[in-house]
């Protein structure tokens, strides 16, 4: 078969970095094959991806040597513009990508800049809209769309110029679910019918063993592994890499000590091949759901009662908005993109006030309490950490919080070392907070928040844009915060995440909650979780399909608990 | 609130320049009449012929809601001042609230040529922001960009403008997650004075907006770059709307006409001179 892109040792580092980014990389993919390139924050899956669209060496520069060769001509002897023509490019940032005031006019940028005549252009971009559903939107403003709509347009800018091979870095990472499972779909759909070529770098395994052919996993810039899904998910496990998202039901089948066969042929990285293997070695029993939140007769630290908010245009946003938070408990509030999720934190945090309802924290109105003191006692990590740091040192950063809330230099000290600690940053104390990686400037940005001891704390999409490790060891911060009697709300359209740490889940949809109970209750309901835009967890997924309740879906408490049912 | 729409009407097809010719001349219209009475007769036709070619392109008043209360309330204020504290030449009093000296004039009293003054003032604002919605509102950037291109303005120039004016809606999103984040730290006190809040806005939130504005920015320019933007010096331009020459000329010729006429009127001391 016609190899579509060939790298031949190819090494890599940018001007002013102390270390190569890419070292040693050899791969090649062949027509119409799916290629996943897994790996975490700084693994060099961009750096990879800008060497295969020209960006590296025409735009980036930087030293490196190598043989990068794309449709059988070498990416340097060619310009980006003309590369453009066979290789298009999905970025992870969806609203970043877009600068057209209409639909039309973004999907027509990439046509218009290769002086493509009027007339085919609009043929063509009518094509690829109509191809990804979006043809109705043609006079819309792009930046009104949802996120996971933004995403599906730049997948049809691409389109527009009918590429051979598409590259997507991140895109899913920053959608809901429900337009992920869409977009690979549509990306599976052009795969198979068109012979589309497709490369993903992703940190998210969930759902690229449904499109790859071949994964790549990157750490530290070398090749680690590399094969076909399967074989490349059985050797990390067997070698036990945590940097690497690995499906949940090929983690808990390895837990389980379930030996398949002595090669990966045999190995499950789907749901239902993992109740194949397990149908027929435990016993099926139902166990009732557990309720967890309300069992102990506490009283709730934050109560909510028919919240209702809406913008100033008359936009309703939260519609009669019901629930209570509890001390040490972690209340998962899930849903699509654009559901109303951070719009509900900014009520929470007097940011917004509701038009209707009542907010009780402490028992005492929350209009009523005073500002400086709420702002101690609940804090709020923002999806993009960047808003949150003051491009300071590490220290500095959780300092200034602190001297604003009149703290003496002994208490401020102590505070710092205990809240590093919590997230582990204390190695990088003294680091400048804009060197950080992502999952760390989201640490710090939790360490900024959980230094004033907060008896809230609200996260928004922790784990959004953070590699598997860093999205680990947040959890873990959490869960020390937890034990010491502090209430977790996360706001996030990620299930498997939620699907770990929640004790009670409320699921938003269009500003109304359309479910509210423990993860058991919420995950037997499959159709009310699709109608709300969002998708089933796999090891809740497995309890459906094998009719067994879990007490948990965490990877650990489903073996453990699957461990005494076993025959 | 005052962003582009599409929409199939009579002012859309006008070429952007010539829209953007008729917001700057309006501008001067405004700073040039000078007299209250002169304000008054020449600035209305021009105020009804803008409002007319907003019914023309069905511009979403509702949309614009809020502004025409500010404007309201602040013709009002204006009215009231200029109403009370008029001081110059001889004096008409219309009512009294009271009688408060102030040097030597009694701002208790509501004056014609008070009024005269506060209304073509009111006027002259009026002129100028009715004017932007008629453009901003019909007028997509990339019409702008390419219509500044079909004249000779490089690419790279009409690129750089169509991503500026995309990039304001992310500024302020941007902005107001860090005010929110300051709030939340204590940085940025709703009670402190609005001269501490300036200067803790003036000093601190830059550099969060500018990292994270350079981060965005960076996506946006190798989404360009792999979006062939480099290609060559020209672009296909994508008008939204036909843009139709006869529309330009007939919009083009009322307004000059209303313009040239009020300038003539204005300058040749045929109305308002003493």
């Amino acid at each position: 078969m016609t190899k579509i892109v060939e790298v031949r040792n190819l090494f890599f580092e940018y001007f002013g970095s102390q270390e190569k980014t890419l070292k040693e990389i050899n791969f090649s993919i062949e027509k119409g094959k799916c290629l996943a390139i897994l790996g975490g924050n700084g693994s060099g899956k961009t750096t990879l991806i800008y060497h295969l669209n020209g960006i590296i060496p025409h735009a980036i520069k930087g030293k490196g040597n190598g043989i990068v060769k794309v449709l059988n001509t070498e990416v340097k002897n060619q310009s980006i513009s003309e590369i453009s023509k066979n290789v298009c490019t999905v970025l992870q940032d969806p609203e970043a990508q877009i600068i057209g005031s209409t639909v039309y006019t973004q999907c027509a940028s990439h046509l218009s800049n290769l002086e493509v005549k009027k007339e085919e252009i609009e043929k063509k971009v009518k094509q690829s809209l109509e191809e990804i559903s979006l043809s109705t939107y043609w006079h819309t403003n792009p930046k009104k769309l949802s996120y996971g709509q933004m995403q599906k347009l730049s997948i049809a800018t691409s389109l527009s110029v009918s590429p051979q091979l598409l590259l997507l870095d991140e895109p899913i990472s920053h959608i809901d679910a429900k337009s992920g499972e869409e977009i690979i779909n549509l990306l599976n759909k052009l795969k198979q019918q068109k012979g589309m070529s497709l490369i993903i770098a992703t940190q998210k395994s969930e759902y690229i063993k449904e499109i790859a052919d071949e994964i790549l996993v990157l750490q530290k810039g070398k090749i680690s592994h590399y094969g076909e899904p399967r074989e490349v998910f059985y050797n990390l496990l067997e070698e036990k890499v945590q940097q690497i998202e690995i499906p949940r039901i090929s983690v808990l089948i390895n837990k389980l000590n379930i030996k398949t066969t002595n090669t990966s042929s045999g190995f499950p990285i789907t749901v239902e091949e993992g109740y194949n293997l397990l149908s027929g070695i435990i016993n099926k029993k139902k166990f009732p759901t557990k309720k967890q939140v309300k069992s102990d007769n506490q009283l709730p630290i934050l109560s909510l009662r028919n919240v209702s908010f809406s913008y100033f245009d008359g936009t309703k946003i939260l519609n009669d908005i019901s629930f209570d938070v509890f001390q040490s408990k972690c209340l998962g509030i899930v849903g699509k993109n654009g559901a109303g999720k951070t719009t509900l934190a900014r009520v929470l945090l007097k940011l917004l006030k509701p038009y209707k309802g009542n907010i009780k924290y402490m028992d005492v109105e929350l209009q009523k309490y005073p500002n400086d003191r709420l702002y101690n006692e609940i804090g709020l990590v923002l999806q993009h950490p960047e808003h949150q740091l003051l491009g300071k040192a590490v220290e500095e950063e959780i300092k200034e919080v602190l001297k604003n809330k009149n703290y003496d230099k002994n208490e401020i000290e102590l505070r710092i070392q205990e809240s590093l600690k919590i997230v582990s940053l204390e190695e990088k104390r003294n680091f400048f907070s804009g060197k950080l990686s992502y999952g760390e400037k989201k640490k710090l940005s939790i360490a900024t928040v959980i230094a004033t001891r907060p008896n809230i704390i609200i996260l928004d999409e922790p784990s959004t844009g953070i590699d598997y490790k860093s999205r680990i060891e947040i959890a873990d911060a959490l869960n020390k915060l937890k034990k010491n009697g502090c209430a977790i709300i996360i706001i996030t359209h990620d299930m498997e995440y939620i699907s770990d740490y929640a004790d009670e889940i409320i699921v938003l949809h269009e500003g109304v909650v359309s479910m509210q109970g423990t993860p058991q209750e919420i995950f037997a309901n499959i159709d009310k979780l699709q109608e709300s835009g969002l998708r089933m967890p796999e090891l809740a997924k497995l309890g459906n399909l094998s009719n067994i309740n879990f007490p948990s879906f965490a990877v650990d408490k489903v073996a453990r608990f699957l461990k005494s049912k076993m025959k | 609130m005052i962003e582009y729409e599409f929409k199939n009407t009579f002012v859309h097809k006008v070429s952007p320049i010539g829209k953007l010719i008729v917001l700057f001349v309006s501008l001067t219209l405004a700073f040039l009449i000078q007299n209250p009475i002169k304000e008054i007769i020449l600035l209305p036709p021009w105020i009804i012929l803008t409002l007319f070619f907003w019914f023309k392109a069905k511009i979403n008043v509702k949309k614009l809601k809020n502004l025409g209360i500010f404007l309201g309330v602040i013709c009002l204020v204006i009215i009231l001042i200029e109403g009370f504290l008029y001081r110059y030449g001889s004096l008409t009093p219309l009512f009294k609230i009271g009688n408060f000296y102030f040097f030597e004039k009694n701002i208790g009293e509501f004056t014609l040529e008070g009024l005269m003054t506060g209304l073509g003032v009111c006027l002259r604002i009026l002129c100028v922001v009715i004017s932007v919605p008629l453009f901003v509102m019909t007028t997509s950037p990339e019409e702008l960009g390419y219509s500044f291109a079909n004249v000779g303005l490089p690419k790279n120039l009409v690129i750089i403008f169509i991503v500026g004016i995309s990039f304001i809606p992310t500024v302020q999103k941007s902005f107001s997650e860090i005010i929110d984040a300051y709030k939340l730290k204590g940085i940025y006190k709703e009670s402190a004075n609005l001269f501490k809040k300036l200067i803790k806005v003036y000093l601190t939130v830059p550099i969060p907006l500018f990292l994270s504005l350079l981060q965005k920015g960076v996506i946006t320019q190798i989404s360009l770059e792999t979006r062939a933007f480099g290609s060559s010096q020209k672009i296909t331009p994508i008008f939204l709307s036909q843009i139709s020459k006869v529309k330009s000329l007939i919009f083009c010729f009322l307004f000059g006409t209303i313009y040239l006429l009020s300038l003539f009127l204005n300058f040749s001391g045929i109305i308002g001179s003493k």
